[in-house]
């Protein structure tokens, strides 16, 4: 059984309250001060006072101007009063959040009286009384057991004070850490602007009950605020008015409790509150009052009936999105899947040009795409559609963005990824792994976590190789990064269309391509998994203070890394336990699956830690630990070979910026456009998240965050170049928070008007733009054709044990099958000298690196590493036609395997006795 | 509550009796790679969801792959690393821990 969360409290006295305060008008401006300055006196003063403003930007301009001693902020969650106290909550960081109308002015006494109820560990929420006040005093006809039609006390609660099964809300509080268990007030119940319709805080009380069924509600009549009546609520209109719509917000509350909890103090009202009235009015002879009683009770009723008719409305299940709707939201994606699929059909992968499939996709393919670019940004800007709705959009564009490749191609995609399926191979015919190992293929000895899974799944699937699913991984990855994306983008922000819009940007910056068959795709994944978990459960607990010793100021630095998160209670300690768990297995999973990523997930942890976002501050400590250990245990042959780049390259971002971007002197117009686009996305993104972060700190929304994590991997640029691949990593690892950031621009934003989806969908579709060009356009070099892969198949078949092969670059499907049986030497990766002078005279060079082997070797040369050659400007544009003619003209090098898109030489070992 | 417990023991029982047995029978293609993978991604993960108290759908579900693919992961190069890999081995252990979850107290929601 739930138990209440009580025992976190401090005493009374220590007892930090947050006082709530929602407006929506100026028209209540002279209110607004006079509430605000009843806080500002309060004998136990407030630990913070927080104005926020529901959708009203004159207002939160003249409130920011002129109020003193509070902070204002926006609703930027649904409009309404709900909203508007969510979103107070949120921002809240006291034990106690109490709530005062714009309209109220409370007593000196206020927060004391509230306070003062707190030192029983079951209170939950106390409420206090709440006196009209009438702007031409009351109505001779108005009966005070109809106060509440004005938002305020009534004869039935109890005189002395005790438990009761809701508040009003004009006077209210409850532990911050109740409402955000709950998950604070429901959007589609209380009012939105004038609309007199309510019983959120009843539903919430009514909630709280159920869940914390040992806990109470306490009503304290000491507690006093003064309630604004204006002279048009004194009338007979309004008076009508309001008790149809309280009607109305009963049925919703039994619709959403039940009608038995609803209606329980409704029941004893009618029978004990009302005929005593009834009494009172005939004895004053005053049938006005009386008929009043009788006409609310019947108007009431009324409107509960009418509610309890309805099929929809308030209360009603939550669906946005409806089977009527159903079609017009999810036509535009049925038809782009349609076109995609179709589109496929008719691809001419040979006619690829320098920018790459984005020259061969056919218009049916672009239609598709459009359609997913237009209609979602739509659809995230109406703020209508349902949660399955935008996702089933975001995993069409996944589809039509990273299944291309996979399902036009008839070979695994990128070289790289054909030499990790030879890993996997290995570990299959080995059944162990070597972490003794040298060469290229230390670092997947030493970090073989991601090549054991997938050996378990070929063995256990019983399917011969790896590559027979090796291709799916892009969009495989990225469907599963969704889950955690989502979690991640929720906890950090609180508009909705902002996280669905971040989604979006995500998907549309990751020009990167490590999503392939790799260790680096799988920790991908994990890292972004332990900080979805990190953020959302383990926050720091609020621990009571002991006596009243004041806590520690944390220095300034420290405040300034500080929490601006929404808030969010720690879980039961039982459950942060297993959550602590979980995240030490992923961090295992991590540290040894691969080399780069526990370094990023320390520098983010880290900060997470230090700004007091993430609870365990050994968090850190234990994964630098784990890493540590790893390195000395698995990867020591690996650190000796690489320890002198590795510390070369200290201190030196520089290395990154010279070798990421390609020299374009020689570059086609069309690898021109496509460095370009990849240069122009990735300060494109930094850029949006500059001016979203701005937006997002001008508005006082959650920022921090995200802005921490965008920046904790820049920390490792500085460490290593990475074989000058960090500044891409860097990117990668900051991209969620950039595309966090980068939404918003555009969201929060108070305006659903359909004019306003322009600029969000005008910006998506740049981005695509972009990101194809950045994506699709080194193709030529990434897919390889029958005939490559034919080649390639030959040289394993017919290559003895201890050949070498030489290959002008790593662009063609090499080591997938016993890589540990040949030596590999890449042309690229000669002096800069000799791969200048290459091109005028190869043969030197080549045979200086081929006969000093003394066992066979194999030459390929193949279409796609003299594309990637050409693309990189690693080698000399005309390099591989002048190695392949020097080796046709060498008598001791003969071609072994020649179709129209590879060539094989074959150079045997020099006969015994002969003078190399 | 029952009904969404006894699904969660269900999924966990049935999805791990039919991968060990399309492991070792060898029941042919995609069958087998299918029954391997769901098992192998999710079901370790989803086993052991009731020490978690997580009641959101989206977190429990990616909190059951991550598991499960961590616990694999680790699992599988722990004995590549001692020279011992077996992915007869593996799968027994993953089926055993899946169906320990099965006998697991109360799910939360």
């Amino acid at each position: 059984m739930a138990s209440a969360p009580a025992d976190l409290a401090p005493a009374p006295a220590a007892l930090r309250v947050s006082v709530v305060l929602c407006c929506y008008t100026t028209k209540r401006w002279h209110q607004i001060v006079a509430a605000t300055h009843s806080l500002r006196i309060q004998n136990h003063p407030a630990h913070e006072i927080r104005v926020v403003v529901d959708h009203c930007p004159p207002l939160y301009r003249k409130a920011r101007e002129q109020l003193v001693g509070v902070r204002v902020m926006v609703n930027d969650g649904p409009r309404g009063l709900s909203g508007a106290r969510n979103a107070g909550v949120a921002a809240s960081s006291g034990d106690v959040v109490a709530f005062l109308d714009d309209d109220a002015v409370a007593d000196p006494d206020w927060l004391a009286e509230l306070a003062a109820q707190y030192g029983d560990p079951r209170v939950l929420g106390v409420g206090g009384h709440v006196e009209p006040a009438w702007e031409k005093g009351r109505p001779s006809w108005f009966p005070p057991e109809f106060d509440w039609v004005v938002g305020c006390s009534h004869p039935g609660l109890p005189p002395q004070g005790g438990p009761v099964r809701n508040f009003i809300g004009a006077n209210m509080s409850f532990r911050r850490v109740t409402l955000t268990d709950l998950g604070g007030f429901r959007n589609d119940l209380g009012r939105v602007g004038t609309h007199p319709v309510g019983c959120e805080e009843t539903e919430l009380c009514i909630r709280a009950s159920a869940r914390f069924p040992d806990s109470v509600l306490r009503y304290q009549p000491a507690a006093r605020v003064q309630h604004h009546v204006p002279a048009d609520r004194g009338s007979w209109r309004y008076f009508r008015a309001r008790c149809y719509a309280e009607g109305l917000s009963k049925a919703a509350v039994s619709r959403l409790a039940g009608a038995n909890v609803a209606l329980a103090s409704e029941r004893d009202y009618v029978r004990r509150v009302l005929p005593r009235g009834l009494a009172e009015a005939a004895a004053q002879g005053n049938p006005a009052r009386g008929a009043a009683l009788l006409t609310g009770l019947a108007v009431t009723s009324t409107g509960y009936a009418v509610g309890r008719l309805r099929r929809t409305g308030l209360g009603a299940p939550a669906a946005r999105t409806t089977w009527r709707s159903l079609p017009t939201q999810l036509g535009p994606l049925g038809l782009a899947l349609i076109l995609w699929v179709l589109s496929l059909r008719s691809v001419d992968l040979r006619a690829m040009t320098d920018l790459g499939l984005v020259a061969v996709l056919p218009p049916t393919y672009w239609a598709a795409l459009a359609l997913i670019l237009v209609a979602l940004p739509v659809l995230i800007h109406g703020g209508r559609a349902s949660p399955g709705v935008l996702v089933g959009y975001l995993v069409g564009l996944i589809l039509v963005l990273h299944a291309t490749p996979a399902v036009l191609y008839d070979s695994l995609r990128y070289g790289w990824a054909w030499k990790h399926v030879g890993v996997v191979d290995y570990i299959l015919r080995h059944h162990a792994v070597d972490p003794q190992i040298g060469g290229p293929f230390a670092a997947y000895h030493s970090w073989p976590g991601f090549f054991a899974l997938n050996a378990l799944l070929v063995k256990a699937a019983g399917l011969p190789s790896a590559l027979n699913y090796a291709a799916w991984a892009p969009p495989v990855f990225e469907l599963l990064a969704l889950g955690p994306l989502r979690l991640l983008f929720t906890t950090l922000a609180r508009d909705r269309r902002q996280v669905w819009l971040a989604l979006l940007i995500f998907y549309l910056g990751n020009w990167v391509g490590q999503d392939y068959f790799s260790p680096q795709a799988f920790a991908y994944l994990l890292y972004l998994v332990v900080l979805a978990v990190c953020l959302r459960w383990l926050t720091p607990a609020d621990r009571p203070t002991k006596s009243d010793r004041p806590t520690k100021p944390l220095p300034r630095w420290r405040r300034w890394l500080g929490p601006d998160l929404p808030g969010r209670p720690p879980p039961p300690p039982p459950q942060r336990r297993a959550l602590l768990a979980v995240v030490v297995l992923l961090m295992v999973a991590v540290v040894s699956s691969h080399q780069l990523t526990p370094f990023m997930l320390l520098s983010a942890l880290t900060l997470l830690v230090l700004g007091r976002h993430v609870g365990p501050a050994w968090l850190p400590w234990l994964l630098g630990a784990l890493t540590a250990s790893w390195i000395y245990l698995m990867a020591m042959t690996f650190l000796r070979q690489n320890l002198y780049w590795i510390i070369a390259s200290i201190g030196h971002p520089d290395q990154n910026t010279q070798s990421s971007f390609v020299d374009l002197t020689h570059a086609t117009l069309d690898q021109q456009v496509v460095s370009l686009a990849v240069r122009g996305l990735t300060a494109g993104m930094g850029l949006l998240a500059l001016v979203g972060w701005l937006r997002l700190r001008h508005y006082g929304l959650p920022r921090r965050v995200p802005a921490l994590l965008s920046v904790s991997p820049v920390l490792l640029l500085f460490a290593n170049s990475y074989s000058g691949e960090m500044l891409f990593r860097v990117y990668l690892f900051a991209l969620p928070f950039l595309a966090l950031l980068a939404a918003g621009t555009i969201y929060p934003t108070r305006s659903q008007r359909a004019g306003r989806v322009v600029v969000p969908t005008v910006l998506v579709v740049l981005l695509a733009a972009f990101f194809c060009l950045a994506y699709y356009g080194k193709e030529r070099a990434n897919y390889f054709t029958p005939d490559e892969v034919a080649a390639s198949t030959w040289l394993y078949d017919h290559a003895p044990s201890g050949s070498l092969v030489v290959a002008a670059t790593a662009a063609f499907p090499w080591a997938f099958t016993h890589y540990e049986t040949y030596d590999y030497t890449f042309l690229e990766r000669l002096p800069p000298a000799q791969r200048v002078s290459i091109a005028s005279s190869p043969l030197p060079i080549l045979e200086q690196t081929l006969r000093q082997r003394h066992g066979p070797a194999f030459v390929v040369l193949t279409r796609s590493q003299n594309d990637d050659a050409r693309y990189t400007g690693v080698l000399p544009n005309n390099a591989m036609a002048a190695i392949a003619a020097a080796l046709q003209r060498d008598s001791d090098i003969r071609v072994a395997f020649h179709n129209r898109d590879a060539t094989i030489f074959e150079m045997n070992p020099p006969a015994p006795g002969s003078v190399p | 509550m029952i009904a969404r417990l006894d699904a969660r023991r269900a999924v966990v029982l049935v999805s791990t009796v039919v991968a060990v047995a399309a492991a070792l029978t060898g029941v042919g293609q995609p069958w087998q790679a299918a029954a391997v993978f769901w098992f192998v991604a999710v079901i370790p993960g989803l086993a052991v969801q009731p020490w978690l108290g997580v009641a959101e759908p989206l977190a429990r579900a990616v909190l059951a792959v991550a598991i499960s693919l961590a616990l694999a992961a680790i699992a599988s190069e722990g004995l590549a690393i001692a020279g011992a890999w077996s992915p007869a081995a593996l799968m027994a252990t993953l089926a055993t821990a899946s169906l320990a979850g099965c006998a697991l107290g109360k799910d939360p929601l």
